[in-house]
């Protein structure tokens, strides 16, 4: 069963961080078109990207199915780190300083 | 068009409709109108039964307005209800310029029509299933606490009052075919936030 949360939830227990709208960006999709593609409501992805709504489990891998990524790749316990940083192994400060 | 403009986002005087702060002006005028309706019933059967020829067409007047306010407001929500699957019908919010498009692309009026009926997504079941177990409990209470004064005031208490005139027994009607059509929506259109911006 989804957890439905009425506001954002951003840490502690419970929280489900995902990188829905990096991956939409990257492919210049709008949240409709996402939405069709997957069977949701537009808003629902809304939803989604903000950590508003937790999706089920079967919704979690669909999405994983159409990315084709991990589940752990788009959904996380934990806040993400940015993508710079996981691909090159350097922080925000570190690219400065450079 | 480019991907990143979808045509089925609604409009700017629809977006407006969905705003938090819209959706709660028109239940509170549903609510206020029905209140509204049945103290004018009310008045007119025990005080005011024939109107003086001073306060008829006013009377009138105000009763035509209340009813179309609880009318406009009534269908809304009713609306809103179809569309998060309250109700038998599925939700249909294909734009006319989506469904332009889906035509130009060669589908048929048959497949368009068949994309623009679909059920309640996930999200859309939750929240309805919050809404109707919020809305439960407050319809029982309602239900049980009319049912038990109304014994009381056969039984009991004899001096108490219950409807008799046929305006009085369908306004208690009324109150209950608007509260069981509309309770679940209107908690949902009241605690559901505002729609976010497609970007």
């Amino acid at each position: 069963m989804p957890v439905e949360r009425t506001e954002r939830v951003t840490s502690g227990q419970g929280a489900v961080h995902n990188r829905l709208s990096v991956l939409r960006a990257e492919r210049d999709w709008s949240r409709q078109r996402l939405a069709d593609a997957l069977g949701l409501h537009h808003q629902t992805v809304g939803y989604l990207e903000r950590g508003d709504y937790n999706p089920s489990l079967e919704l979690a891998l669909r999405i994983a199915g159409l990315f084709a990524l991990p589940v752990e790749a788009i959904f996380s316990l934990r806040p993400f780190k940015p993508l710079s940083e996981e691909v090159y192994g350097r922080t925000a400060q570190e690219e400065r300083q450079q | 068009m480019t991907a990143s403009q979808s045509v089925d986002q609604p409009g700017a005087s629809w977006k407006r409709m969905e705003t938090r702060a819209w959706r709660r002006r028109l239940i509170v005028a549903m609510y206020a109108g029905y209140a509204a309706l049945l103290a004018e019933v009310l008045v007119h059967e025990h005080v005011g039964r024939p109107w003086p020829a001073g306060l008829r067409i006013p009377a009138d007047l105000l009763f035509g307005l209340t009813v179309l306010v609880i009318t406009f407001s009534w269908a809304w929500v009713l609306s809103a209800a179809v569309r998060y699957g309250f109700g038998p019908a599925r939700r249909r919010d294909m734009s006319v310029a989506r469904m332009r498009e889906l035509k130009a692309q060669g589908y048929s009026a048959k497949e368009v029509r068949a994309r623009m009926v679909s059920p309640p997504d996930e999200r859309q079941q939750a929240v309805r299933h919050r809404a109707q177990a919020i809305a439960f409990p407050i319809s029982a209470v309602i239900v049980i606490g009319g049912a038990t004064y109304a014994v009381l005031a056969i039984e009991v208490l004899p001096g108490l009052w219950l409807p008799h005139t046929q305006a009085e027994i369908w306004a208690i009607l009324t109150a209950l075919i608007l509260m069981y059509t509309t309770l679940p929506p209107a908690i949902l259109a009241w605690t559901e936030p505002d729609v976010a911006a497609d970007h």
